[in-house]
């Protein structure tokens, strides 16, 4: 079997599971629905204008713990014998691009109903759509990378909540204050590709180098 | 004794270079310069007198140093100076009626000392004029020479004053603890590819060093902030840079704690280890590119090379840097004996049976 097919079969994998359990898909889609709603009714007591710059940091502050709550059970959810099964039977690249693959399809997913709840409760203040949505797919796919490979260091450890946490978020800086930035560019309705293409292809740059650098320091780190 | 010079050399030149940096650091005094000079306005044809007060100058009545009022082309002597003390002279300066500006125009005051060099301050005087110029742009000959203080001394810039010294400290520093994470960094490479426990060792110290010189970085950097910008913490690239350096090996040492199998702890964090590193540098290096920095070389500040890091500053700064790496690797070498020391009576305590039968 060769990478691709692998990786298809596992990601396979990946999707009957999640399909076997509803709840753990409606859990973490409830999560960013009542976040946001926290969110809403902490900023409704002044009935003030909600900053673009306050929008920008909360929606991407919520995206980035939706992130780490979703992608955190990576690889605890089946147990370390079944993994030991898979790693016999697949190479540990294929493993750990499944696991990306699939994650990228889940925060997809997942920013696509906080970009809809956030639109719906607190208004959005994005005037080129086209450009916010690359970037938040494209932020999406970083925040799936990185998360990936830190839920796999955090797994070996124990996988507490905390440590996921405290291993991903340093890390992720450079990542959201891109995706910060770009965002801001988003936000005004003149701004066109061109004058976010430095920053879009830093952005690309990073997402290919997570992959690069999972590809490569995985194989080390689940052979026990 | 030789041969421990012979093979502990490193160690006396590190804190030889050490030792140099501290102690010319503080004991070289700060050029002259000129603190303050009132008044601040004057207008065109006025026979203008300066109260010129100055830092580190020793005036004396019998070398009455050389005043200066410079703005552009346009070039004024003083006609008469008078000491009034070692750090305060009176410059008299008769301004020509025909100064060719049509509203204000700032003018350096400059200094020519035969002992504190040339110095001056920039935009200290504010001449208004509104006639037409005459076409002469200086009321003297143009004999100013700008020579350097006859004794050693550094640099006396605004804002930073004495705090200059800190160059020393600060950024060596910082020089240090990137160096040792770098070090860290290739042992964990070096763990990985030779399964080898002794490198695990090194990447830990290596780690654990740089955060000490990290911490002490940052506590000198705060009280340099303190004084210059009027702040301990800004929201400045390099300082988010270093907080973050920080947390991320913080979360190193938080996950190394949390695994107890010595083989997985150490491939564990080597992974965890290459992985954060080189994303830290990518921040440190696409950071700045983001946003503007207060620090020399980024967002229009001029870089050491331009003037900050001038000619009396290098060999301290350079001497400070050995030093601080040299006692770095030093601090990382002695942790790496006392860790292996421990792993050692461990494994006897663990293994009491084998060590009898053996």
């Amino acid at each position: 079997m060769n990478l691709a097919q692998e990786v298809r079969y596992l990601v396979a994998k990946e999707l009957l599971l999640e399909w076997r359990q509803k709840y753990a898909l409606g859990g973490i889609a409830l999560y960013v629905v009542s976040t946001v709603f926290v969110i809403y009714t902490s900023l409704n007591q002044g009935n003030e204008e909600l900053a673009k710059t306050t929008w920008n940091v909360l929606f991407w502050i919520t995206l980035l713990f939706t992130a780490v709550n979703a992608i955190a059970k990576s690889f605890t959810q089946e147990n370390r014998e079944r993994n030991l099964y898979y790693y016999t039977l697949m190479s540990p690249q294929a493993v750990i691009l499944s696991k990306m693959v699939y994650n990228a399809g889940l925060m997809i997913l997942l920013t696509a109903i906080a970009l809809a709840v956030f639109t719906v409760m607190l208004g959005s203040p994005v005037g080129q759509w086209a450009i916010f949505s690359v970037v938040v797919l494209l932020g999406g796919l970083g925040f799936s990378f990185l998360l990936s490979m830190i839920s796999a260091i955090a797994a070996k450890a124990g996988n507490n909540a905390t440590l996921m946490a405290i291993l991903s978020f340093p890390v992720i800086l450079p990542l959201i204050l891109i995706l910060l930035k770009l965002s801001r560019f988003a936000f005004v309705a003149e701004a066109t590709f061109e004058d976010v293409s430095g920053l879009l292809v830093t952005l690309l740059a990073l997402d290919a180098m997570l992959v690069a650098l999972s590809f490569i320091l995985f194989p080390y780190l689940w052979r026990d | 004794m030789l041969n421990l010079l012979r093979k502990r050399w490193w160690k006396f030149v590190s804190v030889a270079f050490l030792l140099v940096a501290l102690v010319a650091g503080m004991y070289f005094p700060l050029s002259s310069g000129i603190t303050a000079v009132g008044p601040e306005k004057a207008t065109e044809g006025q026979k203008l007198s300066l109260a010129i007060t100055t830092y580190n100058t020793n005036f004396e009545n019998n070398k009455v140093p050389k005043v200066y009022l410079r703005g552009n082309e346009l070039f004024f002597c003083a006609n008469a100076v008078t000491i009034l003390s070692p750090v305060n002279l009176t410059a008299v300066f008769n301004i020509p009626d025909s100064l060719g500006t049509n509203g204000t125009k700032p003018f350096n005051v400059v200094i020519d000392d035969a002992v504190g060099g040339t110095f001056f301050l920039r935009s200290a005087v504010v001449l208004a004029g509104s006639n037409p110029s005459n076409g002469a742009t200086h009321t003297c000959a143009k004999d100013l020479e700008i020579h350097a203080s006859a004794n050693m001394s550094y640099p006396y810039r605004e804002i930073l004053y004495e705090s200059i010294r800190n160059l020393f400290y600060h950024v060596p520093l910082w020089f240090a603890m990137l160096l040792l994470l770098v070090c860290s960094f290739g042992s964990s490479i070096a763990y990985l590819s030779s399964n080898n426990m002794l490198y695990d060792v090194f990447a830990k110290e290596a780690a654990y060093v740089a955060m000490l010189f990290g911490a002490l970085g940052i506590v000198t950097g705060m009280t340099w902030a303190n004084f210059t910008w009027g702040t301990p913490w800004t929201n400045d690239p390099k300082l988010n840079g270093a907080a973050v350096g920080m947390l991320t090996y913080l979360a190193y040492f938080v996950l190394r704690g949390s695994l107890t199998q010595r083989d997985q702890r150490a491939k564990v964090s080597a992974v965890y280890g290459i992985f954060a590193f080189i994303i830290y540098i990518i921040f440190i290096f696409v950071l700045p590119r983001l946003s503007d920095s207060l620090h020399p070389g980024n967002g229009g500040n001029p870089a050491f090379s331009n003037y900050d890091l001038d000619n009396r500053l290098r060999p301290v700064f350079y001497a400070a840097v050995i030093g601080f790496t040299g006692i770095g690797y030093w601090i990382m070498s002695l942790r790496i004996r006392y860790t292996l020391l421990l792993d050692k009576q461990q494994e006897q305590i663990d293994t009491p049976y084998e060590s009898m039968v053996s």
